[in-house]
């Protein structure tokens, strides 16, 4: 068994660490082996869901910087909690984005509640050429999802920026498949209401 | 109502997930369609965000940082749990305890205002908890730079103050006081820099490297303004730490301002990174464009937007061309052909665009000339533009394309006239070919050895103490490591695409040569913002009304001396034609 999950943990060395694809029971041996302390494992897992995480939480803050800081954090904060993931490896994921999201969340806490930060344009000054990229061709629109509620937000960037379907979206934000699809539902009509605002303004 | 529709919404969309498209999932649903469409149209544009991703390289490095800071942690961890009588709690707040009280009992004695920037690259709990057992090796590696004006320097031990010169190098217990209308930037050896601004009163109070790693480098800012160029290590944990007397903020690799009223006020503002304040057991996060403001013996206020910028002057240009800025008090902004970045004028920035074009932001500009340095990595033409804009209106904006062969440039000049941070107006008045002398005055620190040397200044060597690095030609060119990833400057590095430096230079040449060519070309004038002025001739075939006495130099060895401050090495850029003059415009 135990050189099953050696085997297991040099492959993903090898290969694309990406979630998509990483075999779920792989990630649950890996999750099993960080429990048991193992740091080389848990490295693993950072390289499976780094860019997921880091992805969640840059179009929150918007920053590669800020971005950056949150996602070493929210890992190292899973490394400390990990034991707490004994019975549940299944939803590692998710038990990641909740961190994420109670991170970015702590993060601007001593701003107005759960209201995160707004694009300005010297926030780009520290961003790839993609995310440059992203914000220019995409500002209004990121505007206005970051004007949504939290919950919105969240389902939208979840939904559409990660590409998880509604049951992983259900195990981090914890609500039923309904009220994510109402939240679904509310989020696009809210955007499409801002985007012709803003294009009738225009 | 709600429930059915949205169900009807999800399950349209999870189609179009599948490849359906929008029409197909409402012919689906024809009576819905009036409500669903939209929607549909709207989940289809979010979808098209391009989505952000780390780089391998950042993925590969700070994947073993973490691995790092896990380990050092579980190990501090233990040591701390293994010592007998003080818990960890308790050693940290006996530690927190002592530091406070010294803060305080140095505030009754002589401080009104005391800022004191900790640096610590090692920190967090077990950072401060290695720090407190262990010695690291002390080193006094800054450099003094005089910008503009007077700077008083009092030795430690000394109750006399003497004039700075410009490139001496300070030691611990220094003190460096900027006088009215004076401008001066601090270097420290891992590369962060201090601009102090006119009539402020700073104290180096600890500077420390263990293994040529920085552990922590300790200013006491006694008044007055400072503008921070904060180098992220790659150093697991790495942040800075500010305290004062009534608050403590800790710092990671960023650019932020801080400033100390003579009341005790204190002010920190940041423009990149994130900065977190705390303050009699409040803690305050600033992300980029926040400030906050504590007084003393009060909590920090909560975070306030900085105030837009009445006006900003925004230049761009693309490759072959890297560039800076320098402004009416000397200070400078932007990066060499090496790669070397740098930020002395605050509140500006400067950065790679999507496009590959360099963009300097100088956020509201004061009267006086700013003089702007191109250099070109390559032969080639680059396209330019200059604009000055106050509260939302153009100002001026001029735009062309200069040209100029390898390790060439130009000079340009640009006059501005602002009043109540508002640009008035804006004027190139001259450009030249970038000569020997160099506008910029910036010293380069290289983290191997500990040594900053000087690798250009506007002067001669001067007003150089002895005490000056004499220039290291084998630390030219280092590039700094702004993306956080420890790689400092390594060539093998250099010009891989997935270097997430947005100011790096890829595979750029060093700046080796600076044409001795002084002939003048056209101005680059544009008032009325239609694009060239300049004859647009065949890029291949510049113009050259002005340089005809200039062609074919371009290529003499410059200042050889090997022990100067300057870094000007031989001029290895040779024109492949000869005909052709380093210099053109259209």
């Amino acid at each position: 068994m135990d050189n099953k999950r050696n085997n297991i943990a040099r492959r993903k060395t090898l290969t694309a660490n990406k979630p998509e694809n990483v075999r779920q029971t792989d990630i649950i041996i890996l999750v099993e082996k960080a429990i048991e302390g193992n740091v080389e494992a848990f490295g693993e897992l950072y390289g499976i869901f780094l860019d997921r995480i880091y992805r969640y939480v840059f179009y929150q803050v918007r920053d590669r910087m800020t971005a950056e800081d949150i996602t070493e954090e929210v890992f190292i904060k899973a490394w400390n909690a990990i034991s707490s993931c004994k019975g549940k490896e299944k939803t590692f994921s998710a038990w990641l984005y909740r961190i994420a999201h109670n991170r970015v969340i702590d993060i601007f806490r001593s701003r107005e509640k759960e209201q995160l930060i707004e694009m300005d344009p010297v926030a780009e000054a520290g961003s790839t050429e993609l995310e440059v990229e992203t914000e220019i061709d995409h500002r209004e629109l990121l505007d206005s999802i970051a004007e949504l509620p939290p919950n919105q937000k969240q389902v939208i960037i979840l939904k559409y920026i990660e590409g998880l379907d509604n049951r992983e979206i259900e195990r981090i934000m914890g609500k039923k498949q309904g009220a994510i699809r109402i939240l679904q539902m509310r989020a696009l009509a809210r955007l499409r209401e801002r985007l012709n605002g803003g294009a009738e303004e225009k | 109502m709600n429930d059915k529709f949205s169900r009807i919404l999800d399950e349209s969309i999870e189609r179009l997930i599948k490849g359906e498209t929008i029409e197909s999932c409402l012919e689906e649903y024809p009576n819905d369609r009036e409500q669903l469409e939209p929607l549909l149209n709207t989940a289809q544009l979010i979808s098209s965000i391009p989505k952000v991703s780390v780089s391998e390289k950042y993925s590969r490095v700070s994947k073993a940082r973490l691995i790092a800071r896990i380990r050092r942690e579980s190990v501090q961890a233990r040591e701390a749990e293994t010592r007998s009588g003080i818990g960890l709690f308790d050693e940290l707040g006996l530690a927190w305890h002592r530091m406070w009280q010294s803060i305080l009992g140095a505030k009754k004695v002589a401080i009104p205002v005391a800022l004191a920037l900790i640096l610590a690259l090692v920190l967090s709990v077990s950072g401060l908890l290695n720090h407190l057992s262990t010695t690291p090796a002390l080193a006094s590696q800054c450099t003094l730079t005089i910008l503009s004006g007077n700077v008083d320097v009092q030795m430690p031990g000394s109750n006399a103050e003497k004039t700075g010169t410009d490139g001496m190098t300070l030691n611990i217990g220094t003190r460096v006081k900027t006088a009215p209308g004076s401008h001066a930037v601090l270097t420290f050896f891992e590369g962060s820099t201090v601009k102090l601004e006119p009539e402020t009163e700073i104290e180096i109070q600890q500077i420390e490297y263990d293994n040529e790693q920085p552990t922590a480098i300790v200013l006491k800012q006694w008044l007055g303004r400072t503008w921070s160029r904060v180098v992220k290590m790659a150093d697991p944990g790495s942040h800075y730490q500010i305290e004062t007397p009534s608050a403590t903020a800790i710092v990671r690799g960023t650019l932020f301002t801080t400033e100390v009223e003579a009341t005790g006020t204190t002010k920190v503002a940041t423009t990149e990174g994130l900065v977190s304040v705390v303050a009699q057991g409040d803690e305050v996060y600033l992300p980029a464009c926040q400030q906050t403001q504590v007084d003393a013996g009060e909590v920090p206020s909560q975070p306030q937007p900085v105030p837009i910028s009445r006006s900003e002057i925004i230049i761009t240009f693309d490759m072959p061309a890297t560039g800076s800025v320098t402004d009416p008090t000397g200070s400078s902004t932007g990066i060499l052909p090496s790669g070397f970045y740098f930020n002395q004028i605050p509140e500006s920035q400067s950065f790679l665009t999507a496009e590959d074009r360099q963009q300097i932001n100088i956020s509201e500009p004061m009267t006086g000339e700013y003089i702007i340095a191109l250099r070109y990595l390559s032969e080639g033409q680059a396209h330019f533009n200059i604009l000055g804009a106050s509260d939302g209106n153009v100002v001026f904006n001029y735009t062309g394309n200069w040209g100029a062969f390898q390790e060439h440039g130009w000079l340009i000049h640009l006059g501005i006239h602002a009043e109540s941070g508002r640009i008035i107006s804006g004027e190139v008045t001259s450009a030249e070919p970038l000569g020997e002398e160099t506008p910029e005055d910036i010293v380069e620190a290289p983290l191997a050895g500990g040594k900053a040397s000087k690798i250009m200044t506007q002067d001669s060597d001067t007003n150089s103490t002895a005490d000056v690095d004499k220039g290291k030609p084998e630390d030219k060119g280092k590039p700094e490591d702004e993306d956080n990833t420890g790689d400092k400057g390594k060539p093998e590095d250099k010009g891989k695409p997935e270097d997430e430096d947005n100011t790096e230079n890829k595979g750029k040449p060093e700046d080796k040569g600076k044409p001795e060519d002084k002939g003048k070309p056209d101005k680059a004038k544009d008032e009325n913002n239609t694009g060239n002025k300049g004859k647009p001739e065949d890029k291949g075939k510049p113009e050259d009304e002005d340089n005809t006495g200039d062609k074919g130099k371009p290529n003499k060895p410059e200042d050889e001396d090997a022990t100067g401050n300057k870094s000007k090495p031989e001029n290895k850029g040779k024109p492949k034609d000869k005909d052709k003059p380093p210099y053109w415009f259209s």
